[in-house]
């Protein structure tokens, strides 16, 4: 069985700006529209995600909608990036957005945040609504609330244990929990799935190329493991309306640019009830849920959803960015 | 199921997580397709070793990393066992003089071959020679001064640290046994649940027979992962292994620190030092970003 060699990543790009850990990359295209996109990722696992391979690319999808796409990558964070702060996250999306603005000559962007990069992007742009044209948050965690596995143990542990002993939530112990959430399905009906079809070249490499990704996971810095844990999981501040960076508070009601929202149905680790809430709360008079009926990586990676949702939501994405 | 080649091929290219879980399915399934051998054959089920087999397939994969963790510190203790300090000390210095030895004699050919002779008096010779029986007589000073009172040489927080990293030890050891207990009760009520169904009826396929098997497992799991029961002892399992990881190393920081000849800065040291520079690095930028706003006429 020949599965060829897991690259993944499909578009070119450019490092347009690299801070310590942090990069901003931009990737190589001819814009035709006007507004810029700048896609925030989550700070755990990598944010090739969304450009896995040729088939499946998000990325892919916008460049050939005639967008310019800018991309943060939040890179392998060390022993030495401990004491990162998620306030850090948002000032360097605060210093993309500015450097986009610049090079462009625009006032504003689109914002897509994906999983954790939506909850920092939802923070930006109530902080800087001024600068945000349209906010696309794909399953989104705002409202941490919810019933889920995930979000019920992320209530019962001690994240300042974590953080001391381990200094950072290595990327082996977030996979250890996320895999043991649902143990049978993921890490024994997901591979009997393999075996039934390990004579189908292109079920292997997508395969595979899925778990290189799952496994391909960065460290959160201790301090910002912390935080989210014990603000956005235990205390719930975002939706609330108590959350601050750094003594400026988040006020959700400054969510009055145009907003799409994608949210998958099966979604074991923020699922609908994590965004809806925050969907029927916003001043957005321009504002659009679309439902897949896939799960929180299915939406972004499935063919169902290439053919499905993301015409759709790319078309939403150019109808604004003229 | 998957040739030799193949496995070396997936194991040269795929992440280590994916080709173990690979390898274990390929058991379970093999054990499963067994169990339906024997299903099809008119035989009754009964929870045997083979569904113990089968458990320990999935779950080594989750038990593992807690077990390695008490391992892994284990064998960092080896690298510092209070009675072999002295020792390691002693080799050091022994695996010294061996060096200053074999240079000296280098030295001493290299000038001989450069000059055609060798001189009366070889002043490289005399110092290695006196420096030697001076490390000599240091180590034997050395070895000498080590001994039985160890144990008060070192700062009492070395032995708070221990003690706190044996008590959280104990702690972890009973709820990770608990949590092992809970796991496996579990696995096998889903098991019984499946068995139960399959000796009622006939499955026409082994698909049919291994995803009833995998519905009611995933089922009992679903219910456990959830329950105050199990909510409880994950908490005291983490916490208290978190609780020995940082006791632990701190047991080794203080002693490391408690040595004036230590060489090493220490991973609390080296934290704080981070935690310094980007308490700096902010500033920094908010100087930046107001000289930026200056410059704008802002």
């Amino acid at each position: 069985m020949l599965i060829g060699e897991i690259k993944t990543g499909f578009s070119e790009f450019e490092v347009a700006h690299e801070d310590w850990v942090f990069k901003l990359l931009h990737f190589k295209s001819k814009p035709k529209l006007k507004t810029p996109v700048l896609i925030v990722y989550a700070f755990i696992n990598r944010p090739y995600i969304l450009d896995l391979h040729e088939d499946v690319s998000v990325v892919k999808l916008l460049i050939n909608a005639g967008l310019d796409v800018w991309m943060i990558d939040w890179g392998y964070p060390t022993l030495a990036d401990r004491h990162l702060r998620i306030s850090d996250y948002v000032d360097y999306i605060d210093f993309c957005v500015d450097f986009i603005r610049e090079r462009r000559g625009v006032d504003k962007v689109t914002l897509h945040g994906y999983c954790l990069g939506t909850t920092l992007s939802v923070i930006y742009a109530s902080l800087y609504p001024e600068k945000v044209r349209n906010l696309v948050i794909q399953t989104p965690p705002i409202n941490f609330d919810t019933k889920n596995t995930l979000a019920i143990w992320a209530k019962s542990i001690d994240p300042i244990k974590v953080s001391k002993a381990m200094l950072n939530a290595t990327g082996d112990f977030l996979n250890l929990a996320f895999l043991l959430v649902d143990p049978i399905r993921l890490a024994v009906g997901k591979y009997q799935s393999l075996l039934d079809n390990f004579d189908n070249e292109k079920f292997v490499r997508d395969f595979f190329y899925m778990d290189y990704w799952i496994f391909d996971s960065p460290s959160i810095p201790g301090k910002v493991y912390e935080e989210y844990i014990t603000r956005w999981y235990q205390r719930n501040e975002l939706i609330k309306g108590e959350y601050d960076v750094n003594g400026r508070r988040v006020d959700l009601n400054n969510i009055k640019m145009p907003v799409l929202v994608l949210a998958a149905e099966r979604d074991h680790i923020t699922p609908p009830d994590a965004v809806i809430p925050f969907f029927e709360a916003i001043p957005s008079k321009d504002k659009k849920l679309l439902m897949s009926e896939k799960g929180h990586i299915g939406l972004t990676v499935s063919r169902s959803s290439h053919k499905k949702i993301w015409p759709e939501a790319v078309k939403w994405i150019v109808e604004r960015s003229k | 199921m998957i040739s030799d080649g193949d496995a070396v091929e997936l194991f040269r290219k795929i992440p280590k997580e994916s080709f173990e879980l690979l390898l274990r399915n390929i058991k379970v399934r093999e054990i499963l397709e067994d169990l339906y051998e024997m299903h099809r054959n008119g035989f009754e089920l009964t929870y045997n070793e083979r569904f113990d087999e089968i458990f320990d397939e999935i779950f080594r994969f989750f038990l593992r990393p807690l077990e390695i963790a008490v391992f892994g510190a284990k064998r960092i203790g080896y690298l510092f066992p209070l009675q072999d300090l002295v020792e390691i000390q002693s080799e050091l210095l022994e695996s010294y003089l061996e060096f200053l030895k074999a240079l000296c004699n280098h030295i001493k050919l290299m000038w001989e071959i450069s000059l055609g002779l060798t001189p009366q008096e070889d002043p490289v010779r005399k110092f290695v020679d006196l420096y030697t029986e001076r490390l000599k007589s240091y180590r034997r000073e050395f070895v000498k001064a080590g001994g039985r009172d160890e144990i008060f040489v070192l700062p009492k927080r070395v032995f708070e640290r221990f003690e706190n990293a044996i008590d959280s030890w104990n702690s972890f050891t009973d709820s990770f046994e608990k949590f092992r207990e809970l796991v496996k009760e579990t696995y096998v009520r889903g098991a019984e649940s499946f068995i139960e169904i399959a000796n009622g009826k006939t499955f026409e396929s082994y698909d049919d027979f291994a995803n009833a098997f995998f519905n009611e497992e995933a089922k009992v799991f679903d219910e456990l992962l959830v329950s105050h029961e199990y909510l409880e002892t994950q908490k005291s399992m983490l916490e208290n292994l978190m609780d020995y990881i940082y006791n632990f190393r701190m047991f080794f920081e203080e002693i490391a620190m408690s040595n004036p000849l230590n060489p090493f800065a220490t991973i609390s040291l080296l934290d704080k030092a981070f935690e310094r520079i980007y308490d700096l690095r902010r500033k920094i930028r908010e100087l930046e970003k107001r000289i930026e706003k200056l410059e704008k006429g802002g």
